[in-house]
């Protein structure tokens, strides 16, 4: 430890500072006692249906839709933002009117409209070639998947482009000198690097989407929180059933946080604070 | 078409034009440089010497002129007279036998000394990672940093990332090797250090065109020293001849603006 002299130091009194944590301690201790003895938390109810079948699978229905949903937003960012970046002005105008578009309507509306989207086109296919049968192809979960995952898109796009612009145009021109492709250069050089900067709100964006895919609820996919819905409104124990949803909700994140925790030590490979680590 | 062998330039650009926006840069420039030979571009900020450089392995594409590196034609197929442009993967090729050095270093932070110079050699050249990390390591060592194999660019001096960098150009076995201010962004002690790689690439014969504000290293080691001023070249010669007895006015004013 550094000091200044070889004397003794005094620090300063902190009396302000130990006064504000002592009142936070005790607020948080009465809001303890208050939820673990309040009866109508119902906390036995929660231990009964934490585990409960029809909870379990709206979990996993609701792991799907986020994690299916976040793979097409990935995919299709990143190819948006390669549009958005491209020399061609048709390629850029495309990807800002579809980002465009899909940031400026409700996601509720656009999950409606893959809903409902057998109204609009009964049967898909080539012409004169099988038809498919709309209905049937696009189920709710399927709805939600791409209603999620498109608009999803949209944002990526965003946070994707932010990502590579970041990025110094000396790296790309060292990269080119050095006799790389476009695409090797991306791949080996500019992303990379790149990803520092996209990690952090791709996190974000991934636990705002595990909570929005409850909105699918709307079009009768009994994920996490209709699952518990259903239950409630039968039982009427409509908190310890929230509570239930919230602790998964909460599981959930913590994983997807821990998962972003380790992305970002291994893409901060070569930044000063971490490769002075020992 | 394409001929080599001693007689044959390195380098044959002629008639460049350049323009950045409305912005002229470079005013029908020609230049050529022989095998082995060092030439030194000199001249004040904006006058287009680094344009030039860049022209030379088509990091700027060109308006007007050609260029000809080791007797191909950069960029450009001439059949019937007409150029036809050439697909990414030629240019790439092209490219590759050129090596370059920037002034901010421009090496990748993400990679350690060792894999920034190996890295184009895996991807480009498909060398087997194995081969590549002992020419790398032998190259590390020919710029003086074999014990800094393993740092970061962030773990090192400016001088010591521009001789990776001077590796990392080498690692790609070059024809021609272009020096953009190579140690403008260095530290005045780190200077030095840069300069003598580079003296010591002179002495292995390697072609080498260098854009420099060092009068004392163009003095020194260059064949032929170029001023250029307002996108054309003034004046050329042996830098005896040019520091001496400049024929040019502007030549003279430059010379005496940085003795």
């Amino acid at each position: 430890m550094l000091r200044p002299t070889e004397n003794a130091v005094v620090p300063l009194p902190r009396s302000g500072r130990r006064l504000a944590v002592a009142a936070a301690v005790v607020v948080l201790a009465m809001l303890a006692w208050s939820v673990a003895t309040n009866p109508r938390f119902g906390w036995d109810t929660v231990a009964r249906y934490l585990f409960a079948p029809d909870i379990l699978h709206g979990l996993w229905l609701t792991l799907q839709i986020t994690i299916c949903a976040m793979a097409i937003g990935i995919a299709g960012g990143v190819v948006l933002a390669l549009m958005r970046l491209s020399a061609s002005g048709f390629l850029r105008a495309l990807s800002f009117g579809y980002i465009w578009f899909f940031r400026g309507t409700p996601v509720l509306v656009q999950l409606l409209f893959w809903f409902n989207i057998q109204a609009l086109y009964p049967n898909i296919g080539l012409p004169f070639g099988p038809g498919l049968d709309v209905n049937a192809l696009i189920t709710p979960l399927v709805a939600a998947i791409f209603g999620l995952g498109l608009n999803e898109a949209a944002y990526m796009a965003e946070i994707t482009r932010a990502g590579i612009t970041s990025i110094d145009s000396g790296q790309a021109e060292a990269a080119k000198a050095l006799g790389m492709t476009r695409a090797e250069t991306l791949r080996r050089i500019v992303l990379p690097q790149a990803m520092r900067v996209i990690i952090p709100p791709t996190a974000n964006e991934t636990i705002s989407l595990l909570k929005t895919s409850s909105i699918a609820s709307v079009i009768a996919v009994t994920e996490l929180l209709y699952s518990a819905q259903l239950i409630y409104s039968v039982n009427y124990l409509t908190v310890p059933l929230l509570v239930v949803a919230s602790l998964w909700y909460l599981a959930v994140t913590t994983v997807l946080s821990i998962g972003q925790h380790y992305l970002e030590r291994r893409f901060s490979r070569g930044a000063l604070h971490v490769a002075n680590r020992p | 078409m394409s001929q080599t062998g001693p007689e044959c330039a390195m380098v044959d650009a002629a008639g460049i034009r350049k323009r950045f926006g409305t912005h002229v840069v470079l005013k029908d420039v020609s230049l050529a440089v022989r095998r082995g030979e060092v030439v030194c571009i000199i001249g004040p900020s904006g006058s287009g010497k680094s344009t030039l450089l860049r022209c030379l392995n088509r990091l700027e594409e060109i308006e007007a002129g050609r260029i000809v590196i080791d007797g191909e034609l950069l960029g450009y197929r001439e059949i019937d007279g007409r150029l036809h442009a050439l697909p990414e993967r030629v240019i790439c090729r092209q490219r590759a036998a050129i090596g370059m050095v920037f002034q901010r270093f421009n090496l990748f932070p993400h990679l350690t000394a060792l894999e920034n110079v190996i890295e184009a050699l895996v991807v480009v050249k498909k060398t087997p990672r194995q081969d590549a990390t002992a020419r790398g390591r032998a190259l590390l060592g020919r710029v003086g940093l074999d014990d800094k194999a393993l740092h970061y660019p962030s773990m090192l001096s400016g001088g010591q990332q521009q001789r990776v960098a001077i590796a990392r150009a080498l690692a790609m076995d070059p024809k021609l090797m272009l020096f953009d201010e190579p140690t403008s962004a260095l530290d005045p002690e780190l200077v030095g250090e840069v300069l003598t790689v580079m003296r010591e690439l002179v002495r292995a014969g390697m072609t080498m065109v260098v854009v420099t504000h060092e009068m004392a290293f163009a003095r020194d080691v260059a064949d032929r020293v170029v001023f250029m001023e307002a996108g054309t070249i003034i004046e050329e010669g042996p830098p005896g001849v040019l520091f001496a007895t400049p024929r040019q006015d502007r030549t003279r004013a430059f010379l005496s603006r940085v003795a």
